[in-house]
């Protein structure tokens, strides 16, 4: 009876301690952290409902993630080449010819245009500036395009114009963001990364979305641009160098001959295939097809990277010059990869940001330089791909993160020694060219000065959903899940601009 | 004064029918239940049924008094109230026979009783469908049983959907006013459920309009209750479709408006009724135009696709669930014409065949004739020569054939003379694109290429 007295003396010590508040606190702290836990736990795959992914019933895709998967509407293009102009090209100067603007050079612009508008570097009110380039009607569509262009101005037929092209965002590396992610901030997948997760690579010696750079600088918003964000990191951009082996480290080196790899790689991933027979984790079968995929790649890079080779009508037709790192280059080498059925080929050229605060930067001078540079190997390219056949499933789009004010630069209030436009949201011009495009048309009009859309505006993601509408996905259901929700490449906007379509 | 008491009764009526109900089916089950030593239960079975009577005569005078004063329509409650006063009658005959023959050993008795028993179920179904709707029972069966009795549950409607290119031909009414109406509407005035007496289901019943009178005014539109309901503020008492359904879109209440102003027409097609296509363009059905032929044919499994893809071929369905097939040698450059063997009993489905960058001969276009179907024929970077493209004319929908950088020749491009759907025609840096190629007249688009850009002055000067 006694030990009975002492155990119920016990039981009620630890009930009442149960209601102590130190107890409570400990109970509290533990139990939201588990809360807390849950769902970052789930976004990282563990514990999700998904049940093809648990165990080992895994699919094709797991064991290779870029396996090629069917569009699940019909395509009109398989793959794109995006020619980005990084720093925005002046649409004033290019494409949007404003005779109005002449007329009010040097002059002030009107301040009812100014009211509520936040400009990178223009202060206060700054004056008008007319187009620097004389403009002319080409093709019979009747295209106006600039004498900076003068071998592009020739195929104004085959290409269709947006000329109210607007986004939100009026620093580089935000703009570039938005317009290849879909989001002024990191963390977004680009383009290229959403299409390969979607389609994977019909060339399985060759990664899917690759990504070549030139102007001597890689865009202000860095690799981001080109990343896989919240997607496997499988499906970012493969940039590959300007200069010397576009790829380092993947020629064998001297002394070792290819068998030798050969049998090392079919060694690893022995021990690897056996590890996954013990632990069933997914990501080691996906570490042996990478290592795969790496001897692979040796083949076919090497061959599809060399532009040595190439007859001499060809670099005389693209203009381009073996060993150094140019646009041109980088042109000739997109045509190559869409030929050898890479899907995404990015190219980014840096040097478009024409201020006017130096030479270089200067609507009369460095601008017409740039455009010389990449004149001939756009039209080249496109040219190159629709002798070739290639234009009829290839998308080519061309265009700049914004665009550039009407008004001239008067950065922090001074008058600028050479003739610029500052940043520019409201309105600027993009093209696209190939498969299922209204060939020698253009969509959108700007107002009288050029300063924004008065129809057919087009918003940065318009122009994502008529990308992938091209490719096949219905923007709208083309998501991918993470955080607790389904996300999408145009957030909750994007209409396709069906204008421009075929 | 008292003429509440008339259709009070007549409520009763669903309480009081329960009665003869019970008391019949005690008294049938006390006639046949043991089946010996019925005898003792006689005066048991003649009270039940003495009771079966008087109740049945109640329900049936309850029944009438309702019917008269619900204001029933004599079809809908006809076989209910005929077989519930045929109950009452046989159940009062079965009574005096019992009665009078002290037993229920006759043939006359087991007749009768068979048939009050079958007279009792049917009336009160007939009873119960009256009250609770038809289908209260048919509702919850599960779909594939509901089809086996011929009730396909709620109608479905299909929005308006017209044709491009034929719209003008579109009946106004038919084939755009009422889509919009059974969308809309429909849901609450029908022939089974008319709310304020309307039912908007035929040119007929819209004329005639609902209990407060016609809901279409000859004379203007702006006085025709049917546009003025629909327009009112969402917030007002009278605003129809009610706040919580689902409401008509913009674009159909225009189509409303200018069917009305229009004068209601029944027979016109639109372009008689003067409609704009701006009017009807949101409710145009866009038709994805295809350069693939439009065959139904039987997919092919997944297994057969990962067998061929062992075999070095990319293969991939066209789009997602689509029968027909996408064959790339991408990854196959030893590729020969033998190897489209691999491919003969797919060949039906196979749209897209890309050859380029392989080995294969001339001979591959014999073997082509078995790809019905093929629409696009890439053959770039081959030693073919072109010598049997007429083989290709079997390949009838044929529409693009690449042949970039091959050894064809203008001799044989010309046997694909008169192809009947080939359009295009990719023959950059042949023999073909170095003859005096573009004197030659082709039934197709012939690309030769050989595009140069000149060297313009410009292109040297640096700023």
């Amino acid at each position: 009876m006694k030990n009975i007295g002492k155990l119920l003396r016990e039981l009620e010590q630890a009930r009442l301690e149960k209601l102590t508040r130190r107890n409570f606190i400990l109970d509290c702290a533990g139990k939201l952290g588990g809360l807390a836990l849950a769902p970052l736990l789930s976004s990282c795959g563990i514990g999700a409902t998904n049940t093809d992914k648990i165990g080992m019933n895994l699919s094709e895709r797991d064991l290779n993630p870029l396996s090629p998967l069917p569009p699940p509407f019909l395509p009109k293009v398989k793959s794109v080449i995006y020619l980005h102009m990084a720093g925005s090209p002046s649409q004033l100067e290019l494409f949007d010819y404003k005779p109005e603007l002449i007329k009010y050079n040097n002059q002030p612009c009107p301040e009812s245009l100014l009211e509520g508008k936040k400009f990178a570097f223009i202060r206060g009110v700054p004056n008008l500036l007319g187009p620097q380039a004389e403009f002319s009607q080409h093709g019979e569509s009747g295209a106006w395009i600039s004498d900076y262009l003068p071998h592009f101005s020739k195929l104004a037929d085959d290409v269709a114009f947006l000329k109210a092209v607007h986004t939100d965002q009026f620093n580089h590396g935000p703009a570039q963001l938005f317009m290849h992610t879909g989001s002024p901030r990191l963390g977004r997948p680009s383009l290229g990364s959403w299409v390969t997760y979607g389609l994977g690579t019909e060339n399985q010696n060759l990664p899917g979305f690759v990504v070549l750079t030139s102007g001597g600088k890689t865009p202000d918003a860095g690799k981001s641009v080109w990343g896989s964000g919240f997607l496997p990191s499988v499906y970012q951009g493969v940039q590959c160098r300007s200069k010397g082996s576009p790829v380092l480290y993947l020629e064998d080196p001297t002394g070792i001959p290819r068998d030798l790899k050969k049998s090392v790689i079919t060694s690893i991933n022995q021990i690897n295939s056996e590890e996954f027979d013990h632990y069933g984790d997914p990501e080691i079968l996906a570490r042996i097809n990478q290592y795969e995929m790496a001897f692979r790649m040796q083949i076919e890079v090497p061959e599809v990277m060399n532009i040595n080779d190439e007859p001499e009508y060809i670099h005389n037709l693209y203009g381009t010059e073996p060993g150094k790192e140019s646009f041109a280059n980088n042109c000739l080498l997109a045509r190559k990869l869409v030929e050898k059925g890479v899907r995404f080929v990015q190219l980014y050229d840096w040097g478009w940001d024409s201020h006017g605060s130096d030479k270089s930067t200067a609507l009369d001078l460095g601008l017409r330089n740039k455009c010389r540079e990449t004149d001939r190997p756009i039209s080249a390219l496109l040219l190159d791909l629709k002798q070739r056949g290639l234009l009829e499933d290839t998308l080519v789009v061309w265009g700049g993160e914004f665009g550039r004010t009407p008004m001239q630069e008067n950065r922090e209030g001074k008058t600028m020694g050479y003739k610029g436009r500052d940043h520019h949201v409201d309105a600027f011009t993009m093209w696209m060219a190939g498969g299922g495009i209204k060939k020698g048309t253009s969509f959108g009009t700007t107002d009288d000065l050029g300063f924004s859309g008065v129809e057919g505006r087009v918003s940065v993601h318009d122009i994502q959903a008529t990308i992938l509408h091209l490719l096949g996905f219905d923007h709208e259901q083309f998501t991918y899940e993470f955080q607790g929700r389904p996300f999408r490449l145009t957030d909750v906007e994007g209409e396709i601009i069906k204008e421009i379509l075929a | 004064m008292l003429n509440f008491i008339i259709p009070l009764i007549g409520r009763f009526h669903p309480l009081i029918v329960h009665l003869p109900i019970g008391f019949i089916l005690m008294a049938l089950l006390l006639m046949y239940y043991p089946k010996k030593d019925k005898i003792q239960f006689l005066p048991a079975i003649e009270t039940a049924l003495l009771w079966s009577c008087i109740t049945a005569v109640l329900a049936c005078i309850s029944g009438l008094l309702l019917y008269t004063s619900e204001g029933y329509a004599f079809s809908t409650v006809q076989n209910h109230l005929i077989l519930g006063l045929a109950t009452a009658l046989i159940c009062l005959l079965l009574f005096f026979q019992v009665k009078k023959c002290k037993t229920i050993n006759t043939p006359k008795i087991h007749l009768n009783s068979a048939l009050l028993g079958l007279f009792l179920m049917l009336t009160g179904h007939l009873g119960g469908s009256l009250t609770h709707g038809e289908d209260y029972l048919i509702e919850v069966l599960p779909e594939q049983v509901q089809s086996a009795f011929g009730y396909t549950g709620y109608e479905e409607f299909d929005p308006i959907a017209l044709d491009e290119n034929h719209w003008e031909e579109a009946l106004f009414y038919e084939d755009v006013i009422q889509p919009i109406f059974n969308q809309n509407c429909r849901s609450c005035h029908n022939q089974k459920n008319s709310k304020g007496g309307l039912l908007l289901t035929s040119k007929e019943t819209i004329l005639k309009g609902g209990k407060n009178g016609p809901v279409i005014s000859g004379s203007s539109w702006e006085k025709s209750e049917l546009h003025h309901r629909m327009t009112l503020p969402l917030d007002h008492e009278d605003h129809m479709p009610p706040k919580e359904k689902k409401q008509p879109k913009k674009e159909e209440l225009e189509l409303v408006k200018y069917w009305l102003a229009s004068g209601a027409p029944f027979e016109k097609n639109l372009a008689m009724a003067g409609v704009t296509e701006e009017l009807v363009e949101p409710f145009f059905i866009k038709s994805e135009v295809s350069i693939y032929p439009k065959v139904e044919l039987t997919s092919v499994g997944t297994e057969k696709l990962s067998n061929v893809r062992d075999k070095g071929f990319f293969i991939e369905p066209l789009i997602k669930e689509s029968s027909l097939l996408k064959v790339s040698c991408i990854n196959f450059p030893d590729f020969n014409e033998k190897d489209l063997e691999l491919l003969q009993d797919i060949s039906q489905n196979i749209v897209f065949l890309d050859l380029s960058r392989t080995k294969v001969n001339d001979q591959v276009f014999e073997s082509l004739i078995d790809f019905e179907n093929l629409t696009i024929l890439k053959l770039n970077n081959t030693h073919i020569t072109g010598t049997g493209f007429e083989h290709l004319h079997k390949c009838t929908h044929l529409i693009q054939l690449h042949l970039t950088e091959t050894e064809v020749n203008l001799l044989n491009l010309n046997l694909l003379n008169g192809h009947p759907k080939l359009k295009k025609v990719f023959a950059y840096k042949t023999p073909a694109s170095k003859e005096e190629a573009h004197k030659h007249e082709f039934t197709f688009e012939v690309m030769f290429g050989n595009f140069e850009l000149p060297v313009l002055p410009t292109d040297s000067i640096t700023f």
